[in-house]
């Protein structure tokens, strides 16, 4: 049995995460998603007036917005940015609203410094679009998992302490679905049972095999 | 009046028209669904910058500076260099603002398509710079501590840019290739730096090494010792992306500025020369269109890509001239 | 229909989740809001509690939430924005602004047109929506060809509610309450409530709503309208009693039966 720096006994096992909807009272819909010292949250404003610039003639146009915890937004917000659209683009049913618009405002609360931001931003815009009664075909779930320098062992949610000996990091996005092929462990709580890759952002030094083995 | 009418569905009903194309497993502009548009390198393409290159693949047109600075290294980090873009330097306003972020620029102005406009960089463009410093930085392509002269006093600085000169998709390719190969030009040895090693003895192996003029440091000055061996900054790996884009759920190999905007669901998967994986950024999507078969055949596309790539890379430093790839993807025939 | 708890808790859909609707081949099957068909497989798109209807085959989802889409037939709550040369323009609170026809109101002729202010509040029907249409209002019953009490709305106040507790109201959207005077036939304080449209008495004792009875049994004086894009407008003797009754309702969408009457009790007893 292995104990982590956060006292977490299993590599699987996730930080304690937690999830409240509705914390906002002038936009649509609005969720907080927490992996223990990351919580990121989510404000939906939507189907609503688009901008002349954006309109879409046959779905609603998706405008995200990334503000980090301080100072202003930099690239690595534009790049978030960027993934939650074309990640929640298909599992919205964008063709019921069209020439509207869908604002998605993901708001860093608390971020301890590990990479999971972008996966507690994406699993508290499902918890938000849920809320906001935005039609979707799935549900999204993600997480970010890591593998370890020395022994190559997979850790699933990792800390700062653990991220310093990591030799790669992986965060992966499911959709509940397409129930085809791999399964996810924790997800259970929030109904997604794995499916189909929606966003992989890996970034280190991996084998093809071992990229196959995070994803189960 | 034949072509006229092809015109207008085009511009009509684009999905329909590309659908048409690839259940014939062939795209609009003649190529198979797994080959790659004509690639070439020409090293050494800005004569004033340490080190450069200019990728095409197609009509995409990427252009990349290198230029090495001694600088006094960040209070956080006394012992590692940066690699950043040069207007960071240009504009005070913007360096005060972001004092902390050392992502190599790529630009995509409006220069390279009307599709950009001009002002603060587009969400595109800093997507493509953030991959090259995930890839170039956390997937450990080059170590920050290697361009250290003296902590806390004096590190180099390698400001890299990209400039995009005509954008018809897959420009992470286009700039990952750029970027790689001029880090590899030998030509960033020749420093304007006063005394810099102009005659190192250059290695043709691949990969070759960057090279940086060997210092000293001593009293705040940092001296080039004109007769000893250059230092060698060590690329760890040499990445080498592949983009393919799912449409109509068939995979295309190096996508057109078309085929990327009609695409809902793209792929990038970046290996080393050793064949292991450095990066997969894959966005988009949904539907059960990315199976793991599907994915699978990403990589090993990805490999083949891979092979024809480094033998151009090759090429073009041992003969120090424009080399190309015709459409790379001969040798895999795979029926898809 | 689920009733208890248990029940509605194992009728709880997700989006994605799909619905056990196939009974047989030919039967056929009508969806209702929050269900879709994709090729054989009829999903749920939307959180909330599945709902059959076994006579007809229906199958819906009910759900809940804030932004307002509009749907033919439906009553709504409008503020005027402005008035273009063939009608006003009207936010209903949905993605874009509806227009009302100068020419639907009962009666009307080029010459007579309606003339409200920008600012003023209406209550009307939705005539047309489409999600790829400008949704269109009109302020007359089209069974009957009369006002039916849709028009402006003078006075009062207007709260927003959740679209889902505008629904549990039912179909009954706007009423009276009153207290009458000893006068004719009708005994002292007996309530008598003034349905303005559509009448349909069994509403207001709807048992998913019991508040409304609760307020009415108070023997407070009250006006209320009820739009279905999430605006309740109310209005009474006293702006104290129409912020009480405004609450009162705001806070009920959770309570149950009980807990309203309770509530109510409290409530009357601070006045």
């Amino acid at each position: 049995m292995t104990i982590r720096p956060d006292r977490r006994t299993e590599p699987t096992q996730l930080r304690p995460f937690s999830s409240s909807q509705n914390l906002l009272n002038r936009c649509d819909g609005s969720a907080q998603f927490q992996f223990d010292k990351t919580a990121v949250l989510v404000s939906i404003t939507g189907p609503t007036e688009v901008k002349f610039r954006d309109e879409k003639l046959d779905r609603a146009s998706l405008e995200v917005i990334v503000r980090p915890l301080t100072g202003l937004s930099s690239t690595k917000e534009r790049v978030l940015e960027n993934v939650m659209r074309s990640t929640f683009a298909n599992v919205i049913l964008t063709g019921l609203h069209p020439r509207t618009s869908i604002q998605i405002v993901a708001q860093v609360m608390k971020d301890d410094g590990c990479v999971s931001v972008g996966s507690a931003a994406i699993n508290a815009t499902t918890m938000a679009l849920l809320d906001a009664g935005i039609p979707m075909n799935a549900l999204v779930g993600s997480v970010t998992c890591m593998v370890g320098k020395e022994d190559g062992e997979i850790l699933m949610d990792p800390t700062m302490e653990e991220l310093s000996r990591a030799r790669s990091i992986h965060t992966f996005a499911f959709d509940s679905a397409s129930r085809t092929s791999v399964m996810m462990d924790e997800n259970g709580g929030k109904g997604t049972s794995g499916g189909v890759v929606l966003y992989s952002e890996s970034t280190g030094d991996f084998t093809e095999d071992e990229w196959w083995l995070y994803k189960a | 009046m034949a072509t006229d009418n092809a015109d207008v569905f085009r511009r009509i009903q684009p999905h329909e028209y590309f659908r048409r194309f690839i259940e014939q497993n062939v795209r609009p502009d003649g190529r198979q669904l797994h080959k790659f548009r004509k690639t070439t390198l020409n090293v050494g393409a800005i004569s004033t910058a340490n080190g450069s290159a200019m990728v095409r693949i197609g009509g995409t047109t990427v252009i990349c500076g290198i230029k090495a600075e001694v600088a006094e290294p960040k209070i956080s980090t006394p012992d590692e260099g940066f690699l950043d873009p040069a207007h960071v330097q240009a504009h005070s306003s913007y360096a005060t603002q972001h004092a902390y972020i050392s992502v190599p620029n790529v630009e995509l102005s409006p220069i390279c398509s009307p599709k950009f406009r001009s002002g603060p960089p587009s969400e595109q463009a800093q997507v493509a710079s953030e991959f090259l410093n995930k890839i170039i930085k956390i997937s450990k392509v080059l170590s920050l501590t290697d361009l250290c002269i003296e902590p806390s006093k004096a590190v180099w600085v390698l400001y890299a840019d990209v400039l995009c000169l005509s954008y018809d998709g897959n420009v992470l390719d286009a700039s990952l290739l750029a970027l790689v190969s001029a880090l590899l030009d030998p030509g960033i040895m020749s420093l304007p730096y006063p005394m810099a090693n102009r005659a190192p003895s250059v290695s043709n192996s691949f990969p070759p090494l960057v090279q940086l003029p060997k210092v000293t440091y001593s009293e705040g000055i940092v001296r080039a010792l004109a007769d000893e061996p250059v230092t060698r900054l060590t690329l760890y790996r040499i990445p080498v992306s592949t983009t393919l884009s799912l449409l109509a759920k068939r995979l295309l190999s190096d996508p057109s500025d078309a085929e990327e905007s009609l695409a809902d669901e793209q792929v990038t998967v970046t290996i080393d020369e050793r064949g292991r994986l450095c990066h997969i950024w894959k966005v988009g999507g949904g539907s059960n269109t990315a199976t793991p078969d599907v994915l699978k055949e990403c990589i090993q596309r990805a490999r083949a890509r891979y092979g024809d790539v480094k033998g151009m890379v090759e090429r073009a430093f041992k003969e120090r001239r424009v080399v190309f790839v015709a459409s790379v993807g001969d040798e895999t025939e795979m029926d898809t | 229909m689920p009733s208890t708890a248990a029940q509605i808790m194992q009728n709880v859909v997700l989006p994605g989740d799909p619905i056990p609707s196939h009974t047989g081949d030919d039967t056929t099957i009508k969806l209702g809001p929050g269900l879709t068909q994709d090729q054989d497989v009829i999903t749920s798109m939307k959180a909330g509690v599945l709902n059959h209807l076994e006579g007809s085959n229906r199958w819906w989802v009910e759900s809940n939430q804030q932004r307002y889409i509009p749907a033919t037939g439906e009553s709504v709550i409008g503020i005027v924005c402005g008035r273009l040369t063939e009608g006003f323009k009207v936010d209903i609170g949905a993605a874009q602004q509806a227009l009302l026809p100068y020419l639907a109101f009962e009666g009307v002729t080029k010459k007579s047109r309606p003339n409200f202010l920008v600012g003023a509040l209406v209550y009307a029907r939705l005539s047309l929506a489409n999600k790829d249409m400008e949704p269109e209002l009109e302020c007359v019953n089209p069974a009957t060809g009369k006002a039916d009490g849709f028009g402006e709305l003078k006075g009062g106040f207007v709260f927003k509610c959740s679209l889902g507790l505008s629904r549990r109201f039912g179909p009954l959207l706007r009423y009276r309450v009153w207290v009458t005077s000893t006068n004719g036939c009708i005994p002292p304080n007996i309530l008598v409530l003034i349905f303005v449209r559509p009448f349909r008495n069994t509403s207001l004792m709807d048992e998913n709503t019991p508040i409304l009875r609760f307020l009415a049994e108070q023997q407070i004086p009250f006006e209320i309208t009820i739009g279905r894009n999430g605006r309740v407008w109310i209005t009474s003797g006293s702006a104290k009693t129409t912020i009480m009754l405004a609450n009162t309702l705001q806070n009920s969408e959770y309570l149950n039966e009980r807990e309203c009457r309770e509530m109510v009790r409290k409530l009357m007893t601070m006045q």
